[in-house]
C-alpha cells in the first residue's frame, strides 16, 4: 500500500475513526478530551482545511501547499 | 504485527467478501460516493465508498484506519495530491539541496524558498497543465506573507523574479567550493532577503551600459518613493568588471549618496549606498 487518500466528503468519518468529530462551529473536536484539536502549528483545525493526518501520532496537517510539504516525502 | 496491506486485505476478505489480488503501489481511496459497489479496484486505486458499507463494517473500517496509521501511513487528501506529488517532483530535488536549507539564517526561510521554489515554476508551467491554479498561487502567497511578514513575502519574489537562480544559488556554490566563507555567505544571503527591493543583481547578460541604465532607474525610483538605499551585486570577474565601468560612469557619490560598503571576497561583490540626506 502507498498511499491513503481521503476525499472531501470523507473527512468527517475518517476524523471518527481517531476519536474525533466536528463541532457546531466546523472545527474537529477530539471527543475524549472535550477540546478543539491543534495543528502542529498551534492554531485549531477548522474541518474544511484538514489536508492530512500525519502518520504514528495524531499530527493533523492544514490543506494549504506550506503546511502538507511537511508530508510530501510520505507520498 | 501485521503490516498495513495485511489489516486492509484481511478487512476485505472477511467483512466485504473482496478476493482480488492488489497491484503493487496501489494506493487506498476513502470516497464519500453513495452510488456503485462498496469496493472498487480501479487502475492502482483501491475506492471503499464508506457511505455503501453496513453499520458494523463501518465501525470495523474506522478500527482499521486507527491501526493503519499508528504503523506508518499518512492519510492525505486526495484533492491535493496532484500539487503535492508535483512539488515533490520538482522543488526539493532539483534546486534546493539539504546543504542549503541548512544554511538559510532565520527560521521559516526554508518554508519560504520550497514554496517560492514552487511558485516560480508555476509561473512557468503550471498553470498551463491545470495543477497549481491562480488561487493556489495567491492563496499561498498571502499564506506565507501572513505566517512570516515581510521576510517571506521577500523570499517569494526573490524566488519568482529568478534572483534564487542568478544570485543566491551560484553564491552557495562558491560557499560549496570554499571560496567565500560561510561568514560571508550569510552576511550576503541576508543583506539580499533584507534589501531585495533596494538591490540591483547584475547577471551575465548585463553589459556595461545595461548597469548604467538600471542605476539610474533605480536612483530616480528611490528618489519619487524616499528609498534611501541602493546595492548592486555582482558574482564572477566580468560582471564585478561591468559594475566597476558602471559606477564609474554613473556614480552614486555625485548624485547625492553616500558610499556605505563596497565588500568583496573571491568573486562575489556588493556596493552598498546610502542617500546623504538619510
Amino acid at each position: 500500500m502507498k498511499n491513503v487518500l481521503f476525499d472531501e466528503g470523507s473527512k468527517e468519518f475518517l476524523l471518527g475513526s481517531f476519536g474525533c468529530s466536528v463541532d457546531e462551529e466546523g472545527y474537529v473536536f477530539n471527543d475524549e478530551r472535550q477540546e478543539r484539536v491543534l495543528t502542529v502549528d498551534g492554531s485549531e483545525l477548522e474541518v474544511r482545511n484538514f489536508g492530512a493526518l500525519k502518520k504514528g501520532s495524531l499530527k493533523f496537517i492544514e490543506s494549504d501547499l506550506g503546511s502538507l510539504l511537511s508530508v510530501v516525502d510520505d507520498l | 504485527m501485521s503490516t498495513p496491506h495485511e489489516l486492509l486485505s484481511k478487512f476485505l476478505e472477511e467483512d466485504l467478501g473482496f478476493t482480488r489480488s492488489l497491484p503493487t503501489g496501489y494506493s487506498l481511496v476513502l470516497s464519500s460516493e453513495e452510488q456503485g459497489e462498496p469496493v472498487e479496484l480501479h487502475e492502482r486505486q483501491l475506492i471503499v465508498r464508506f457511505n455503501r458499507l453496513s453499520d458494523q463494517q463501518k465501525k470495523t473500517l474506522q478500527g482499521l484506519f486507527k491501526e493503519i496509521q499508528e504503523q506508518g501511513k499518512t492519510f492525505i487528501s486526495q484533492e491535493r495530491t496532484k500539487i503535492l506529488l508535483k512539488f515533490k517532483d520538482v522543488a526539493p530535488t532539483q534546486k534546493l539541496s539539504s546543504d542549503f536549507l541548512k544554511l538559510t539564517t532565520t527560521p521559516g526561510d526554508s518554508e519560504c524558498f520550497k514554496v517560492g521554489v514552487f511558485l516560480q515554476m508555476a509561473c512557468a508551467d503550471h498553470f498551463k497543465a491545470g495543477i497549481c491554479t491562480k488561487e493556489d498561487f495567491h492563496s499561498e502567497r498571502s499564506r506565507i506573507s501572513a505566517k512570516y511578514g515581510d521576510r517571506g513575502a521577500k523570499i517569494l519574489k526573490i524566488c519568482t523574479a529568478g534572483y534564487l537562480d542568478t544570485y543566491i544559488l551560484p553564491l552557495f556554490s562558491m560557499y560549496e567550493e570554499s571560496k567565500i566563507s560561510v561568514a560571508f555567505f550569510k552576511e550576503q544571503y541576508d543583506l539580499i532577503i533584507k534589501e531585495e527591493a533596494f538591490s540591483i543583481f547584475v547577471n551575465g547578460y548585463m553589459g556595461v551600459k545595461d548597469i548604467v541604465e538600471k542605476i539610474e532607474k533605480k536612483m530616480k525610483t528611490n528618489r519619487e518613493y524616499g528609498i534611501p538605499l541602493l546595492n548592486i551585486h555582482g558574482i564572477g570577474e566580468n560582471n564585478i568588471r561591468n559594475i566597476q565601468s558602471a559606477l564609474e560612469e554613473k556614480d552614486p557619490e555625485k548624485n547625492g549618496y553616500e558610499r556605505k560598503t563596497f565588500r568583496q571576497e573571491d568573486k562575489v561583490f556588493v556596493a552598498r549606498y546610502e542617500l546623504e540626506s538619510a
